[in-house]
């Protein structure tokens, strides 16, 4: 069974890898929902359903929140950028997911409670990954799915601790507002009444 | 009835029926003043046992309300804290009537108000984390307005903000282990860790402080204060409860020498950076460091009763913030770019709005006879005790203020660019009233603190372990 696990992980490796070389909104935004699906597989091996599926219909709302507002907005360009950026981004994500998977053991030996080896790897690729998306763009929308994937990787941490409704429903909260941020950010210029 | 319903329900309720007046600024601005300066009056004035009598009818209130198996808490213990934070709120409220901001403000800064207060009654109080997340979202539009570029700042304070969230929540899944665990245990090094990076991530810490020159230079100065005035007071106070609930954290060796370490960084970095900078209102962006920093140190001092001068600090602090963006604001409002170079020779055309200016820094500052000096000048005296080298340093630090005043000034007094008497700007009555009264409350809390500032250390009755009253 953990060994199955592992797909939903390495899912998310590359979901995270495409979205950080690759700035096309539309494919971003497409991975980004299947990453929610990889994080509600990994997430049901640690608790119930019904606290699970809470994330992956969060996910799916946000991803649909952030297309819309892309779709709405008029002058949304995809990425041009040349082949060395690519190259960089690629070489980056590919160091950062091999230190991921390095220091997998480690880290475990630090918790004090024992994580599925999938559910650990995908959470540090979620953060590392996250993170690094973070650092490498000022950009609205990568920015979003560079904080989006940093919360889902420690959310699905989390999860393991404390099972909590009130907690599940403030993550949902600010998981919700992000998106609603991140699509006041994308369409402000294209709203007509002035604030 | 209960306390969490009046100060954080109601607020709320007030908030949602501003959003639908905000077409309306001066109704808005009406109704959202007089309520916050009401709740703070009625958290000022409610007795202890939180009843009192209504005409005939006697009103008893709780102190919790029970929300999906958990709760929120207004004690009488934190009233204080909710009196200051409605007074900011009021404030700010009442000076945005002669400033031209987003017709957001109103309803926002009310509700952030009470989610603030909210983050603090939260029980398990470790979820105030998210409370805080979602008052960092509800800052966006404000920080941002339509119509404008987004900055680089706006976007780093949420990566930041948002950070600071994991390992805040995280330390709870520490916390478990370690309240079975020995004092040498690497579980709380691991812990210790974790929250110190969570809030200083929150408090804009050197390194990670280099959104809040960005946004103080672009965003509207009213917005930027009243964000960097509400959410680091809040966040300290969040920061106290820590230090009071976990005997591991605050018996730490060394302690008390890492906070003295942090403040002094952030008090010396911030000082140097504001002896070169250029912009005015990049300038309170590093006061604000500045400030923080000397609240941190204030409670690394907490052996010599630093505590009751971190309490008694938020207010002269208040009213120099106030001061200091209303008349940051109106410049900002006239010439748009606040670089020095723009504002050459401000003191002949705006006398009122260059004074009001100066004054708040020099309040901030710690200059004799305003508000700040009577606390900053306990802090000064009792750095020496410690460490006479980090007294030295707090010293450098502490100028880098003063030489920005004088700097500013060099440029304010110099002619500007020759205008005729019929071009020459007049500064509306109203300002000059407001900016005048202003100058005269900081002098009035400068020369009598003993009357004003002695009540703010009752906020630190909440915290029944951590404060030593020498």
């Amino acid at each position: 069974m953990e060994d199955l696990a592992f797909i939903p992980s390495v899912l998310i490796l590359l979901t995270m890898s495409v979205n950080l070389v690759l700035h096309r909104w539309r494919i971003n935004l497409t991975l980004l929902a299947m990453q929610y699906l990889a994080v509600f597989i990994l997430a049901s091996l640690e608790a119930p359903l019904s606290l699970t599926f809470i994330k992956f219909l969060v996910g799916i709302v946000v991803s649909a929140t952030l297309y819309i507002s892309c779709s709405e907005k008029k002058q949304l360009a995809d990425e041009q950028a040349p082949l060395i950026k690519y190259i960089y981004r690629g070489l980056v994500s590919l160091f950062l997911l091999s230190s991921s998977i390095a220091i997998l053991n480690g880290l475990q030996a630090m918790l004090p409670i024992r994580i599925p080896e999938p559910v650990l790897l995908g959470s540090i690729a979620l953060i590392a990954l996250g993170l690094l998306q973070l650092g490498m763009t000022n950009a609205p929308l990568q920015v979003l799915i560079g904080i989006l994937s940093f919360l889902s990787g420690f959310e699905l941490l989390y999860i393991s601790l404390e099972r909590s409704v009130l907690l599940e429903g403030l993550l949902a909260g600010v998981n919700l507002a992000l998106a609603l941020t991140g699509a006041y950010l994308l369409l402000k210029d294209e709203a007509e009444e002035a604030a | 009835m209960s306390t969490p319903l009046i100060f954080i329900f109601l607020p709320l309720f007030i908030a949602l029926i501003l959003v639908f007046l905000r077409r309306k600024p001066k109704l808005s601005n009406i109704i959202g003043a007089v309520s916050a300066f009401l709740f703070a009056l009625v958290a000022h004035f409610l007795p202890e046992d939180l009843s009192f009598n209504l005409g005939s009818l006697s009103i008893e209130l709780t102190q919790s309300f029970n929300f999906l198996g958990r709760s929120l808490d207004i004690s009488h213990a934190n009233l204080v804290f909710v009196s200051l934070a409605f007074i900011i709120c009021g404030l700010w409220m009442l000076g945005s009537a002669w400033l031209d901001i987003s017709i957001w403000f109103r309803p926002i800064s009310l509700a952030v108000t009470a989610l603030l207060i909210a983050a603090l009654g939260v029980n398990p109080f470790l979820y105030a984390a998210l409370l805080i997340e979602l008052v960092v979202l509800l800052f966006i539009p404000l920080l941002s307005p339509k119509g404008e570029e987004t900055n680089t700042g706006v976007m780093r304070f949420l990566i930041f903000q948002t950070m600071a969230l994991p390992p805040i929540l995280l330390t709870g899944w520490m916390l478990s282990g370690i309240e079975t665990a020995p004092s040498n245990s690497p579980l709380i090094l691991r812990a210790a860790i974790l929250v110190f990076l969570g809030f200083a991530l929150w408090l804009a810490f050197i390194p990670f402080h280099t959104w809040l020159p960005i946004i103080s230079e672009n965003s509207h100065p009213w917005v930027v204060s009243f964000i960097l005035l509400i959410m680091p007071t809040t966040i300290m106070i969040f920061l106290l409860t820590f230090f009071d609930r976990y005997a591991w954290l605050r018996n730490l060796p060394l302690f008390y020498e890492i906070l003295r370490f942090l403040s002094t960084i952030m008090i010396l970095v911030g000082g140097l950076l504001l002896t070169i900078e250029k912009n005015l209102g990049r300038a309170f962006g590093y006061a604000v460091i500045v400030e923080t920093g000397f609240s941190i140190l204030a409670m690394s001092l907490n052996p010599q009763g630093g505590l009751a001068w971190f309490s008694m600090l938020l207010l002269p602090r208040t009213l120099g913030y106030w001061l200091w963006s209303f008349s940051l604001s109106l410049i900002k409002q006239r010439f748009k770019e606040l670089s020095f170079t723009n504002v050459t020779g401000l003191f002949h055309d705006f006398p009122f709005a260059s004074s009001g200016l100066i004054v708040g820094q020099l309040s901030i500052a710690g200059l004799p006879l305003f508000a700040s000096f009577p606390v900053k000048r306990l802090i000064w005296f009792n750095i020496g005790s410690p460490d006479l080298v980090n007294a030295l340093l707090i010293f450098i630090g502490s100028s880098g203020l003063f030489v920005f005043v004088i700097n500013s000034l060099i440029h304010f007094l110099k002619q500007g660019n020759e205008t005729t008497s019929t071009e020459k700007p007049i500064e509306p009555m109203s300002h000059k009233i407001i900016i005048t009264t202003s100058i005269l409350l900081l002098v009035l809390f400068g020369i009598l603190p003993q009357i004003i500032l002695p009540h703010w250390t009752k906020l630190l009755l909440v915290f029944e372990r951590f404060p030593i009253l020498p």
